[in-house]
């Protein structure tokens, strides 16, 4: 029987700090301004990604796995 | 010269901001009808354009001089308020409210700046490479394939064996 190990808090903090890193490199290279939604918008749905991601996410070899198979 | 702005006039909107360099200087000049803001405060806030409550602006103030007369002018280097340790406090378009306050007299000029520097000078983009390299440590974030609690067991007894 697989089973899957799933990390939606790691997702969420991952998803989290690409968010703001994503937005704010969207800020000094002048993408959007800093004073409207738009960079918290990427935040957000980046945030969200990384959840989705760690919970729906295809499945990689757990570490070790492989050299016993 | 890069820019001009002027209050109540043209430039500082959103399509068309103040642009200044973090190494530039502001030459200003003003004229007020009463000598009411001496020995009043000064605030800068920057619209971070936060939802968050309390996250907002960004602000900075200061003094006025008890002495400041009506009209004046000057020239301001910016390189003391918009720079630290050679790296750029921000960079990037944003809209700021400057705001003078004495003796229940209010004097308020909202407009949009764009400060200009190297993006990769800044200490934005720095935060945002630390950032990054936070979502790389923690980029494994899909399930684990795990081979089930008998397979388990039997990797156990063969890695003892080894």
């Amino acid at each position: 029987m697989n089973t899957g190990k799933r990390h939606p808090i790691r997702g969420f903090f991952a998803g989290l700090f690409m968010g703001l890193a994503v937005a704010q490199f969207f800020v000094v290279f002048k993408v959007v301004a800093l004073s409207t939604i738009t960079p918290w918008i990427v935040v957000v749905v980046l945030t969200i990604l990384g959840v989705v991601w760690a919970l729906f996410g295809p499945t990689r070899a757990r570490k070790g796995a492989s050299a016993s198979a | 010269m890069i820019d001009r702005a002027s209050a109540p006039g043209g430039g500082g909107t959103e399509d068309d901001p103040f642009t200044v360099k973090t190494k530039g200087k502001i030459a200003y000049d003003y004229a007020v009808d009463q000598d009411a803001l001496s020995g009043g405060k000064w605030t800068a806030e920057i619209d971070t354009g936060s939802p968050i409550p309390g996250t907002e602006t960004i602000s900075f103030s200061g003094d006025i001089d008890p002495g400041s007369s009506q009209s004046g002018e000057g020239v301001e280097p910016l390189e003391d308020h918009l720079n630290v340790g050679g790296l750029a406090v921000l960079v990037g378009k944003m809209k700021i409210t400057i705001t003078g306050r004495a003796s229940g007299v209010n004097c308020r000029v909202v407009g949009w700046i764009e400060i200009t520097d190297s993006p990769v000078k800044s200490i934005l983009f720095i935060e945002a490479v630390i950032l990054f390299l936070f979502f790389i440590a923690m980029a494994g974030v899909g399930p684990e394939y795990n081979q089930g609690l008998a397979e388990d067991a039997l990797d156990e007894a063969l890695n003892k064996e080894d």
